[in-house]
């Protein structure tokens, strides 16, 4: 019992300095955004990698995924003679909820991990001290770029998941199905508010992003340094991202209703 | 504690459990990371791997502690680079990755990312290892170049015994517990059995060698 207790008392220590230094760390990666000079072509180079490298995989999931939402609601609303609802609902839970999600889901797997192996290789090599000894920020040189792109890359990931997805959903609704393409549109026209809902999925994504943008950067600064070190970074990376993006949908749906 | 741990502490990259790391005058065990940036300005290392950023061309590599710590134009840069790479032997390789060099050259595009702004202290981790004899002999001359004509401190970790007694002004033998320091003649001299064991074959052989060209030759002598 006593053993326990201790047990319970050690994890719980632990989780708050865990959280106190990524706490730190962010931080730091804030004020290094303030700090010149601006890294651009750093900034670009990590666009390319966790942005364009990761737009065949969010197309074909989103195609995928449009294709799949338009078979089970077409044939559930059928049931109750509703198909010509199919556009309001596809456009709504693409929106609001399944694009920033599935997509926060699809870019830490695809770039959030690559980018913890890479600062976690880097600081296994010693290429993060040899900054430290030519007296350069390895957080202002490394992570900060890194951790822009995500944040920028992401909702724009996510405007292309939905577009596709509406796309598939199209596919199957319409030309499989035979719902009028006419209905389809008007139906995601009329439900859809621009300003508040394409608007305020950009913002959650945009907050997946940073998300997801401080925790692999911060695993890949404070891996072990060491084949095995990296390996658990990157996995970390992916399990506690995708647990945060889930539990940061709940509470920015409970809290602002997006 | 062993060799890089040493180095390290003098680089400030690790803080000693306890005790004192002055460097230059510097106390750096209190210092945080950005009160150490101007004894680091000071200070060039190269790790043992060479630790050069394997995204970045050997131009941007050697060229990233100008870019950030001074004023020089993108040409100025170019010309610095080039003058540096050819002071380690090295010419027309600005454009390549740290992957696309053999192991000899890529130890020398880190001396020369180390040395290229001239600082006066350079900590050396095994720069031997891995090395062929014809790079360990580029290296080494390299090093005492180095120390000849531009003044600097050179520290080397090593467990190259031939190189570090042509080398060294004073060597340190670390043991299990504390160490020994001296002269390579004091080493040579040592009676310690722990001493002459490390010296091994190589090591005894060259002092023999040079006690005779010092003295003529001897009778009895190993060499």
């Amino acid at each position: 019992m006593t053993g326990a207790i201790r047990d319970l008392g050690t994890r719980s220590t632990s989780l708050v300095e865990g959280l106190g230094r990524i706490s730190n760390f962010g931080g730091a990666l804030v004020a290094s955004m303030l700090k010149p000079p601006s890294r651009f072509g750093f900034f670009v180079r990590a666009l390319y990698d966790a942005g364009v490298l990761s737009v065949a995989l969010v197309c074909l999931s989103g195609f995928t995924v449009g294709m799949v939402l338009g078979l089970q609601l077409y044939t559930t609303l059928a049931r109750f003679g509703a198909e010509e609802g199919l556009g309001a609902v596809v456009g709504l839970s693409l929106i609001r909820e399944l694009g920033p999600v599935l997509t926060g889901l699809l870019v830490t797997g695809r770039a959030g991990s690559a980018m913890t192996a890479e600062i976690g290789a880097m600081k296994a090599t010693e290429q993060l001290d040899g900054l430290r000894m030519m007296a350069i920020d390895p957080i202002h040189f490394v992570a900060m770029p890194r951790a822009i792109a995500l944040a920028i890359s992401m909702p724009l990931l996510n405007a292309l998941f939905i577009t596709l997805s509406f796309a598939g959903a199209y596919a199957v609704g319409v030309s499989l199905q035979g719902l009028d393409g006419g209905v389809y549109l008007s139906g995601l026209e009329n439900a859809v508010r621009f300003g508040e809902d394409v608007g305020q999925s950009l913002l959650k994504s945009c907050i997946f992003g940073i998300l997801l943008g401080l925790i692999a950067t911060y695993k890949g600064h404070t891996c072990a340094p060491d084949s095995a070190g990296v390996a658990r970074a990157t996995t970390s990376t992916v399990v506690t991202a995708s647990v945060c993006i889930l539990m940061a949908d709940y509470m920015i749906t409970a809290l602002w209703g997006v | 504690m062993g060799k890089s741990t040493l180095l390290r502490m003098i680089g400030g990259l690790q803080r000693p459990d306890s005790g004192a790391v002055v460097v230059a005058g510097h106390s750096l065990e209190k210092k945080t990371e950005k009160e150490l940036w101007p004894v680091r300005m000071g200070i060039g290392m190269l790790f043992q791997n060479g630790a050069l950023l394997d995204s970045m061309t050997v131009l941007e590599n050697i060229g990233s502690p100008l870019r950030e710590h001074t004023r020089m134009s993108s040409d100025e840069i170019r010309e610095r680079v080039a003058a540096v790479l050819s002071s380690v032997g090295l010419d027309n390789v600005e454009s390549l990755l740290p992957r696309h060099l053999s192991g000899g050259m890529l130890r020398r595009v880190a001396f020369a990312r180390a040395i290229v702004r001239e600082p006066d202290i350079l900590l050396c981790d095994e720069p031997f290892s891995g090395l062929d004899p014809l790079n360990v002999t580029r290296i080494e001359e390299l090093l005492m170049q180095l120390n000849r004509d531009l003044g600097l401190t050179v520290v080397v970790t090593s467990h190259h015994m031939a190189s570090s007694l042509r080398m060294a002004d004073q060597m340190i033998l670390l043991r299990n517990h504390g160490c020994t320091a001296g002269t390579p003649e004091a080493f040579a001299a040592s009676d310690d059995e722990q001493v002459t064991e490390f010296l091994g074959e190589d090591g005894r052989a060259y002092l023999a060698r040079l006690r005779e060209l010092q003295n003529g030759p001897t009778t009895g002598s190993r060499v």
